[in-house]
């Protein structure tokens, strides 16, 4: 492939694989990182492309990836107040304590199946899509998030926090 | 738990690339690209030429490498 022609591809398609991987890590500069390093990775390996198998499931295969990493490498604890923030909040409502908390529990998990909750539950993405930028079933992908859930339920419940 | 985890982690909602990031990925591939200078390939085409010429000056090369 020339530059000319990955220039084209690059243009094409840069917002979208910028998009798919600010959904999982969701931080602007660390997306524009990725998204230069999803199209190096393009670059180098452009022989082994399949015109067939379409360019835009096998960027995001490798995007996903590489945003699973940086997940696996970021801190995973993010501070939060043993003792409330804020005063109790009526019925119904939740606190900005509860609300790091859970922050801070998710970014706990482990990265496979964050990514997998991150753009099920909260980008609430197709399951075909997310099956095929990880790389395994739509099975696979519901058995990931059943996983994750469970995790959070037992893991808010040691912080007080009945979901 | 769908709800709370939303309230705690809204859905990103600014999702666009704020500019091209073309420029960046050129330079990245002009830096990393692997450029030999044309000396080198002409200092390689005479080593070439020098061992196809006299074969069993190729023995010679090699000890001195």
């Amino acid at each position: 492939m020339d530059v000319e022609a990955f220039e084209a591809l690059f243009r094409d398609h840069q917002s979208e694989v910028y998009r798919w991987i600010m959904r999982i890590v969701r931080d602007p500069s660390v997306a524009e990182d990725l998204t230069l390093e999803t199209f190096w990775r393009v670059w180098k390996a452009a022989d082994r492309f399949d015109p067939q198998r379409g360019f835009e499931p096998w960027a995001r295969r490798i995007a996903t990836n590489l945003a699973i990493t940086h997940l696996r490498h970021r801190p995973r604890e993010i501070a939060y107040a043993t003792e409330p923030v804020a005063p109790p909040a009526p019925d119904g409502a939740v606190t900005a304590d509860t609300l790091l908390k859970i922050q801070s529990v998710f970014r706990q998990l482990p990265p496979k199946l964050q990514a997998a909750a991150t753009l099920a539950l909260i980008e609430e993405q197709k399951y075909e899509d997310i099956a095929s930028a990880l790389g395994i079933s739509v099975g696979g992908v519901k058995s990931r998030v059943f996983r994750a859930v469970r995790i959070l339920r037992k893991k808010l419940e040691k912080v007080g926090i009945t979901p | 738990m769908n709800d709370l985890l939303k309230t705690a982690l809204p859905p990103v909602k600014d999702l666009e690339l704020k500019h091209d990031l073309w420029p960046a990925m050129r330079q990245r591939i002009d830096e990393r690209t692997i450029r030999v200078p044309i000396w080198d390939w002409a200092l390689i085409a005479a080593v070439l030429a020098w061992v196809a010429i006299f074969p069993h000056s190729a023995l010679a090369l090699l000890y001195h490498l």
